[in-house]
């Protein structure tokens, strides 16, 4: 009877969670995997300088959205001085202006960037016009007229170039491996004829793409890549292929990764122009936005099926959808210490304590994690034996142990931060009580049960947290948990079913394998 | 249930797993209600009294901090004297002394408790650090009692006690739990003690254990485990069966202590008695407990328990013992 009930109840759970998640897949486009490149970013340019006394106009070439990206948000922090932004030829700009800066100033930039899928962007844009004079019915026309020594050697790398492609891109290809080629006679005799700025490979090659006609610019921008405070400013070209401008490496002309280039200026503009100051120095940094590229998904659960977005994790501000990519983990920790504990039979201190430690793990990295974990362990056994013969009243002394645990990791992260060693200690209240609890528990074990069985069970709990750990920090795990919270359901009939679980758990089999022999012997 | 390799040579040896002695026995027979009868140990003194079974004599309990005066005056009087938490569990925090010293009480290894340290392991009793669930608990002051000269030679530094797995108050399984040296003389299987499996039937001891490893002699006496006569064993059965009646519990497990002048003497009872029992006996239970949950009803009077219990363990059929009219049970 129970069992019948327990089945209806499971085969319910199952069907409703797979049943709202193809619906969510199939009919309304939501991504089973996360996409990891198209997220936003924010970025932001502190620029510092030093004023003279005069009146300062200071230009900050600022990323357009003509691109890839779309720039949102934009706010600038400039104490005492004017900010208006201005788009001429060269792009846009930030204008700060004051009537007289003395000292040293600092302004910042910030902006966030939204990736726009090229393929829904229906602006059609003009061919642009290669910049060069020597395009190749002209240049024909020039050897014919005066046959300048840069006039020969650029038809002939570009003849050669032409002969052995097959198509635009591989002509691309095949010159920038000639213009990459310093020792070629040609190439000397371009660089000592052509504009001075050629000596410079990725200058050369934006040249002889545009002397082929295909139009090309120079690019300074930066690579969004990982979280950085200090992004460098990284040069590129750009070449018109197909319909649209393809970013490439400036020696090789291999494409880049369009979702992860940020131009900022193009053919050798200033970066910051303008006059009154001097010293001055920009410095960039970067930061990934983990918010969710599921809009498209959701528009169109708005127009078939309001409920999904209604109940969908991802209308939640920001910050509150945080606060749930931890929380919807933890069915699946109940999951894995279910699973720990009922089938395997791990030993280890309390019954949630392995997800706990592996939750405390997520804001510290594994390594540093165990290491600290230990450490502090370790410190917190010693100091409670002490107090132990200080015969202290249970309550207190577990304050105690509180408190210098609280010390201590007040002291490792002061000491980490003098070394310059990052060890993510910017925790919050959750593994300081884990710890705490965890050598309460670990010295009553030792004092009653000797220090192998407290050895095994703290063993058991951090061989229990890895796996945890490594299920909980998961991209693709959280990406299911807030894009399809429907599936915990399936995490919920999985537990139930592992509640009538009557079989033998995996250590049972070494505990009784003397018995499991015998039987044998005897049948 | 079919399952791979290894775990299906379990099943066939007929091993109890911990899921499912807590869901097929313990969930099944042991209402929750009744746990507190076992947990607290000051309450099953009193239950046990009524069942007409033989217990420690109680000679005080401390439930406050200021009450600890009370150990002077009964250390005073008795001189011998166990002391341990009312709901304590796995042994924690049980002290024995058996004498007064100036400046504190004799221990069983002859060193002096200092009163201070004594008044703090007793709060530390009080506020619960070795008891089941949270929160304070009580300290019983009891008799210590002296085992059976039987044991001079198979006991090191403390009591031995028989264990004895009663299901719907029919002894299924026993084993006899000896304290050794490593032990600290308490007779927990997991903290080092010895357990030796019984003979139900003739109380005479087949096999012994240390941890999971099988043992033919005591470790610190030499003297051998197994073809040991257990003393009154009859009485044994019949003390235990007929408490596990009494209790209320379908699945208990009972602990006594052959006192050498009380006879068998009730120790504490356990709503969830560990399977370690299997490997001392070199039999699974699941054999034993499945007879006994198919039969419809259980006799009222303890010696023909005891007869069903012997046939049991023989591997007879519990047939001839169903009432006229009854059928077994399907599942």
């Amino acid at each position: 009877m129970k069992r019948t009930q327990l089945l209806i109840i499971v085969g319910a759970l199952i069907a409703a969670a797979l049943g709202i998640f193809s619906y969510k897949v199939t009919r309304l486009g939501f991504p089973v995997v996360p996409n990891l490149d198209s997220d936003t970013w924010t970025i932001e340019a502190k620029i510092s300088f030093r004023g003279r006394g005069d009146p300062v106009t200071l230009r900050l070439a600022l990323p357009n959205s003509e691109g890839q990206f779309t720039v949102v948000d934009e706010t600038f922090v400039a104490s005492g001085f004017g900010v208006e932004t201005d788009t001429t030829e060269t792009g846009r700009q930030a204008v700060f202006e004051r009537r007289a800066q003395d000292g040293n100033a600092v302004l910042f930039y910030s902006a966030k960037l939204i990736s726009v899928d090229q393929r829904y962007s229906n602006d059609a844009r003009p061919t642009p016009e290669a910049v060069s004079d020597y395009r190749r019915s002209e240049r024909r026309r020039a050897i014919e007229e005066n046959a300048t020594p840069l006039l020969v050697a650029l038809d002939s790398i570009l003849t050669e170039a032409l002969e052995k492609s097959a198509g635009e891109r591989s002509f691309i290809t095949q010159l920038a491996r000639l213009s990459a080629d310093e020792s070629d006679d040609r190439i000397s005799t371009i660089i000592e004829g052509g504009p001075p700025e050629i000596s410079n490979a990725s200058d050369r090659l934006v040249f002889l793409l545009n002397a082929a006609g295909t139009p090309a610019r120079h690019v300074q921008g930066i690579i969004l890549d990982t979280d950085t405070r200090q992004a460098p400013l990284t040069t590129w070209v750009e070449y018109w292929l197909g319909e649209t401008w393809v970013s490439a490496n400036g020696t090789t002309a291999e494409p880049l990764n369009d979702a992860r280039t940020l131009p900022i200026v193009y053919d050798r503009q200033p970066i910051v122009s303008g006059d009154g100051f001097n010293r001055v120095g920009v410095s960039w940094s970067v930061a990934r936005n983990f918010e969710s590229q599921l809009s498209r998904a959701m528009e169109r659960g708005s127009e078939f099926a309001p409920w999904v977005n209604a109940t969908s994790l991802l209308s939640l501000p920001i910050d509150l959808q945080l606060v749930f990519r931890v929380l919807l983990l933890i069915p699946l920790g109940a999951l894995i210490i279910v699973l720990l504990k009922q089938v395997i039979g791990m030993p280890a201190f309390g019954t949630f304590m392995p997800v706990l430690i592996a939750l405390a793990f997520r804001e510290t990295q594994l390594i540093t994690g165990i290491l600290l974990f230990t450490g502090i362990v370790a410190v917190g056994l010693l100091l409670r034996a002490y107090f132990n013969q200080l015969q202290l009243l249970l309550v207190p002394r577990l304050a105690a142990v509180l408190i210098i645990v609280t010390f201590v990791m007040m002291f490792i992260a002061l000491a980490g931060e003098a070394m310059g060693i990052q060890t993510g200690l910017s925790i919050s209240l959750f593994p300081l009580v884990i710890i705490t609890m965890t050598i309460e528990r670990m010295s009553l074990t030792w004092e009653e049960d000797g220090a192998k069985e407290a050895l095994k069970k703290a063993l058991g709990s951090l061989a229990g947290a890895v796996p945890a750990y490594y299920i909980l920090t998961s991209e693709y795990i959280e990406h299911f948990a807030i894009v399809f919270p429907e599936l915990l359901l399936i995490v919920l009939a999985i537990v139930l079913l592992l509640g009538r679980y009557t079989g033998y758990k995996v250590t049972e089999y070494f505990r009784f394998k003397v018995l499991a022999n015998e039987g044998n012997k005897t049948s | 249930m079919i399952g791979f390799g290894p775990i299906s040579k379990l099943a066939k040896s007929g091993v109890l797993g911990i899921n499912s002695r807590n869901l097929d026995f313990i969930a099944a027979y042991n209402p929750r209600r009744f746990y507190p009868l076992v947990d607290d140990k000051v309450i099953t003194k009193k239950l046990a009294i009524e069942a007409g079974v033989t217990v420690p004599e109680l000679y005080g309990v401390i439930r406050y901090g200021g009450e600890m005066h009370l150990l002077e005056k009964i250390a005073e009087k008795h001189r011998s004297f166990v002391v341990k938490p009312a709901n304590g569990s796995g042994g924690g925090g049980i002290m024995v002394f058996n004498g007064v010293a100036k400046t504190g009480l004799r221990r069983m290894n002859g060193q002096i408790m200092a009163w201070p340290d004594i008044r703090y392991h007793l709060n530390n009793m009080l506020s619960g650090m070795f008891s089941m669930g949270d929160g304070s608990d009580q300290v019983m002051i009891e008799e210590r009692l002296v085992p059976h000269s039987a044991f001079s030679k198979l006991a090191f530094g403390g009591v031995p006690d028989v264990r004895v797995i009663v299901f719907r108050g029919i002894p299924v399984m026993a084993m006899l739990r000896l304290p050794t040296a490593e032990s600290d003389g308490k007779a927990n299987l997991h903290q080092g003690g010895i357990g030796a499996g019984i003979d139900l039937v003739t109380g005479i001891t087949t096999r012994g254990v240390q941890h999971n490893d099988s043992v033919d002699v005591h470790p610190d006496f030499e003297t051998p485990v197994r073809d040991f006569q257990v003393p009154s064993w009859d009485e044994i059965l019949e003390l235990a069966s007929r408490l596990g009646q009494h209790i209320g519990l379908g699945y208990v497990g009972v602990d006594i202590v052959i006192c050498e002048h009380k006879g068998p003497t009730l120790l504490e009872l356990n709503a969830r008695p560990g399977i370690a029992i299997q490997t001392a006996n070199l039999k699974g239970l699941r054999p034993l407990l499945l007879p006994i949950h198919k039969l419809p009803s259980v006799p009222d009077d303890v010696h023909e328990r005891i007869a069903i219990a012997h046939a049991n363990w023989n591997g007879e059929s519990l047939e001839r013992f169903l009432a006229p009219g009854e059928e077994m049970r399907r599942h």
